[in-house]
């Protein structure tokens, strides 16, 4: 890879970061520092892994999609899991590879999904269940994400005004120029579809 | 005072939501858009005072200084680079479409504030000192905007320039001028004609239309006429 490639994603890199750190001022009255600060980690995590799982032996732009959501959604899991009660995290993913421009925004809906499974869905629950499921329709070439847990459930589009969470979800389908459903029949059940 | 409209292109949704949490706290009103097609669409309807631009927008073909050459064919907005981008190559790519500025991420709030800012009102100056062209007629020099002008026509040792209220004759050759009127504007149909982009009703391949008046296309100036009516049926 070019070093001034190199350079370009590096000064992105502390851009987001400074952007989550401004961003993340706006939840202060909401929530307490250590959350604050496990909140900003696991973001930055995200993408710490996903250069890590970017093929650059190869010099393209791909990142192995499989293996950056199943350790990032572990991270995120294991940063809230107290192991008073047992945490059951499933991940499945059906595409390799996938752009880089791709995996930044998945990378991030998964942090804020699971960080919001892990502080509110299993409160009332002696088990928790966490799925995520990635594919493709190879008619369509769209792709699918699909997530769910078995909490509780909320009303994703009445805007809750803690943590930001579901604004900058929406934000990052909208960056994907993806399409969003979501129900609470049982547990909690979002599916994004992008191409 | 009226707040400033300022349009923000950038694909990054975090980055693109920090950047405009800064320009609202410092007083300025704000579009957004995530690419090239949605910023076209958007300045068919909105006239913002200032475009910042990311030189990377996702994985559209289309970049910022693709998009920077399209706003100043098309629109006369000031626009600035906001981009990650520092490598020399890049650089010169952007520079050349003569942004108001090019600053690199991760940026200083100031840095970004004062540019916007300086941006605005050096373009403000710009608009009270409209471009004119400096003609000789009957021994008095003559200031004409060139926002006035239709066509000019080469007579003989002469220029003849069409306005809507007279026709000047100034002892111009046609290269001269062409090369103090501004090339957003202008264009050269034909060895003996310049027309004003703006003025022109009809084309067809072998003439256009200013003012009534036929005024013939040739075939070794028709390139530079096609790229700039591709990019007008594009986007109007």
């Amino acid at each position: 890879m070019l070093l001034s490639e190199l350079q370009h994603r590096v000064k992105n890199n502390l851009q987001h970061v400074i952007s989550i750190l401004e961003i993340q001022k706006e939840s202060v009255d909401f929530n307490n520092i250590d959350e604050l600060i496990r909140g900003n980690q696991n973001r930055i995590h995200s993408m710490a892994l996903l250069h890590k799982k970017l093929n650059i032996s190869e010099n393209v732009n791909e990142v192995d999609l499989p293996k950056y959501i199943s350790e990032l959604s572990e991270l995120v899991k294991d940063s809230y899991d107290n192991h008073t009660k047992k945490i059951q995290l499933n991940v499945k993913c059906e595409i390799d590879k996938i752009a880089l421009e791709k995996a930044l925004p998945i990378g991030l809906i998964i942090v804020e999904l699971v960080s919001n499974s892990m502080k509110y869905a299993f409160l009332s629950r002696s088990i928790g269940i966490i799925n995520i499921l990635l594919s493709t329709n190879h008619d369509t070439t769209e792709n699918t994400f699909y997530y769910t847990d078995n909490g509780e459930g909320f009303d994703f589009n009445a805007i809750v005004n803690k943590g930001l969470g579901i604004e900058i979800i929406k934000g990052l389908i909208s960056q994907l120029d993806g399409k969003y459903e979501t129900s609470n029949s049982k547990g909690f059940e979002f599916m994004i579809y992008f191409k | 005072m009226d707040k400033k409209n300022i349009l923000l292109v950038e694909d990054d949704f975090l980055n693109r939501r920090y950047t405009k949490k800064i320009l609202i706290e410092n007083g300025y009103n704000v579009l957004e858009s995530k690419n090239a097609i949605e910023t076209m669409a958007l300045l068919k309807t909105h006239t913002p005072d200032l475009i910042i631009l990311d030189i990377h927008l996702g994985e559209t073909d289309k970049n910022g200084i693709n998009l920077a050459q399209n706003i100043k064919e098309l629109f006369n907005i000031p626009f600035l680079f906001l981009t990650a981008y520092s490598a020399t190559d890049v650089v010169e790519k952007a520079i050349a479409t003569l942004p108001q500025s090019y600053i690199t991420k991760p940026f200083k709030n100031i840095d970004l504030i004062t540019a916007v800012e300086l941006a605005i009102r050096q373009s403000n100056n710009q608009e009270k000192r409209k471009p004119v062209v400096l003609i000789k007629e009957g021994g008095f020099n003559i200031e004409l905007l060139v926002d006035e002008i239709d066509y000019i026509e080469s007579d003989g040792n002469y220029l003849l320039i069409y306005t809507q209220e007279k026709v000047y004759k100034s002892r111009f050759t046609i290269k001269q001028i062409l090369e103090t009127l501004p090339a957003a504007t202008f264009v050269q149909t034909h060895r003996a004609y310049i027309v004003n982009k703006n003025r022109i009703e009809k084309y067809s391949t072998k003439n256009v239309i200013v003012n009534n008046k036929e005024i013939p296309v040739s075939k070794n100036y028709i390139d530079d006429i096609k790229v700039f009516e591709k990019m007008r049926n594009l986007y109007t």
